[in-house]
């Protein structure tokens, strides 16, 4: 590829990026709260095959919740059934259609390279989540004895804060990773202009942490990225260890990914919480929903290890060597920090307008 | 249970509503629908939650202002309500005589007449439905039994219709659609979805 053509190219990209987020905002506008909703909005709309299956499994055991509840009222061993029916309605709730998801895979597209990390924040993205719908229900309808309206505002606002993280945090991944498709891009040109080689070099040196064994980055001197520069850095602040956990400037988003797509509770929790509390069971809800929120975590961990692993495969495969490797990566995480904005957005103005 | 009007495959409900309903005629036009839909266990303790002096018996007084703001809420999902004869599809005026129950099994009831902003000609093509396209709540009208035909020929019953599979005229129609914009036809809902009709001696 050519520096023009990657130029036209990282161009096009930028203006589909921004398209994209409009339309999608647009298209959103038209969503209104169902009348019978709890304050969440849940995604709608038919579903055949793979995923037809997975919502008729989440319907068949939202429905043996209650059940479950009421049994725990007479006997509490039946309370390890109401944790396993939970349990599999959290690992079935996650894979059908949300925003969570959707969520954490796209950022680890876009940003982490380390399983670990990866799993760590989708641990801890469903784990909020349970502790939200706990907290709601908790203050509101065991402390204040709140009607459903207020439960339902008060989950409204939460939905509404965390459409405004993930944008922002879209926003974020778009800024800093544009840059890094910048610097890619413009390479050549910046190896010869030292003025902007330290911020260049950085992203450089991120796309060799990155994918050390996928891209050509394990020559040593990184002759075979003629865009990627070593400066000092690089060599001892990043490649020690790629998969440190004390990294800052990850954890900050990490930590906000945490937040965007663990913040909004799941409607199915916030139901089997005002259920086992008009039961005088309000303790086995809270156990419900802790199992529903491990389930959640598996669900969502696979798909966070499936978005490292695919990466890595997609960029060993298409990635090649050199120029074209790192551009490639760029382009990649690009388009997925674009697709974090993207539903931000779309789910931000979808929600002011359509909702209430 | 199985959701016959939506079909279960493809529901991601959250909450589940047992519809019972009465179609009402007169000199052999529809001028509304009585619906009466209790909800599903859960649901009905979050709705009940924080209301009333006795929190196990919401009294009708007490739940009134919830059934007003479903009516108001309601119309803009044209109260999953789909009425259609002669290929013309009914408007809705608003509700009347709308009320909010507590069943003794503690689940709530919401009951309310919707009136046809006109009256509509009752032939042979008529379907009604009651469902919600983005599956957040899944309609049961599972038995013939559930649903009532008021002020027509004696006789007359309902028929529950399952979905069809749409032939080889109905694909042509719906790419058609596809690439016109224009929708295929009022009746097309009616035949992906499942459906009530009419049978008359």
């Amino acid at each position: 590829m050519t520096r023009e053509a990657a130029q036209r190219c990282a161009l096009a990209l930028a203006i589909v990026c921004g398209v994209a987020a409009l339309l999608g905002a647009a298209d959103a506008m038209a969503q209104a709260r169902n009348p019978f909703s709890v304050g969440i909005s849940e995604g709608g709309g038919a579903a055949t095959g793979l995923t037809g299956w997975i919502l008729a499994k989440q319907n068949e055991f939202e429905r043996l919740l209650s059940g479950a509840v009421r049994a725990v009222k007479s006997d509490g061993h039946a309370m390890w059934a109401l944790a396993g029916v939970s349990f599999a309605y959290g690992v079935f709730h996650a894979a059908g259609p949300g925003h969570g998801k959707a969520v954490v895979a796209s950022y680890m597209l876009a940003n982490e390279r380390a399983l670990r990390r990866g799993l760590i924040i989708s641990f801890m993205a469903a784990v909020l989540q349970g502790v939200v719908a706990i907290a709601i229900v908790g203050v509101l309808a065991l402390a204040l004895n709140a009607t459903a309206q207020k439960m339902k505002d008060a989950a409204s606002f939460v939905e509404l804060a965390s459409y405004a993280g993930i944008a922002a945090l879209g926003l974020y991944l778009v800024v800093t990773k544009g840059r890094g498709l910048w610097a890619a891009v413009f390479a050549p040109k910046a190896a010869a202009a030292p003025a902007v080689a330290g911020d260049g070099g950085r992203f450089a040196c991120e796309v060799c942490e990155a994918d050390a064994a996928a891209v050509a980055c394990n020559d040593p001197h990184g002759l075979a990225l003629p865009g990627h520069m070593h400066d000092v850095n690089c060599g001892h602040f990043h490649a020690p260890d790629p998969r440190t956990l004390g990294d800052n400037f990850s954890w900050g988003s990490a930590i906000a990914t945490v937040f965007a797509a663990g913040s909004r509770p799941c409607s199915g929790a916030i139901l089997v919480l005002v259920f086992a509390l008009a039961q005088g069971v309000f303790l086995a809800g809270v156990g419900a929903t802790v199992a529903m929120s491990l389930g959640t975590a598996i669900t969502t961990g696979a798909l966070a290890a499936m978005a490292v692993f695919a990466k890595q495969i997609a960029l060993r495969f298409i990635g090649g060597t050199g120029t074209r490797g790192a551009l490639i990566g760029r382009a990649f995480e690009f388009i997925a920090a674009c697709a974090v904005f993207f539903l931000g957005t779309a789910l931000l103005l979808g929600s002011s307008t359509g909702g209430g | 249970m199985t959701p016959l009007l939506t079909g279960s495959a493809t529901a991601h409900p959250h909450v589940w509503i047992d519809a019972k309903t009465e179609l009402i005629f007169e000199n052999g036009k529809m001028t509304g629908v009585r619906h009466i839909w209790t909800f599903d266990d859960m649901y009905s303790a979050f709705v009940t939650q924080g209301v009333g002096k006795n929190p196990d018996q919401p009294t009708p007084d007490e739940l009134l202002p919830i059934a007003k703001s479903n009516m108001e809420a309601l119309p803009e999902f044209d109260y999953f309500t789909v009425v259609q004869a002669g290929g013309q599809k009914a408007e809705f005026a608003t509700p009347t005589e709308y009320s909010m129950a507590q069943t003794p099994q503690r689940l709530i009831t919401l009951t309310f007449t919707l009136p046809l902003k006109s009256p509509l000609a009752f032939d042979k093509s008529f379907g009604f439905q009651v469902f919600d396209p983005s599956y957040f709540v899944a309609f049961t009208l599972e038995k013939e039994s559930a649903i009532g035909v008021r002020g027509l020929a004696a006789g007359c019953r309902p028929k529950i219709v399952p979905p069809q599979a749409l032939d080889a005229d109905d694909r042509k129609k719906l790419d058609e659609s596809a690439i016109s914009g224009l929708p295929p036809g009022v009746d097309f809902g009616m035949k992906m979805a499942g459906h009530v009709a009419i049978v008359c001696p």
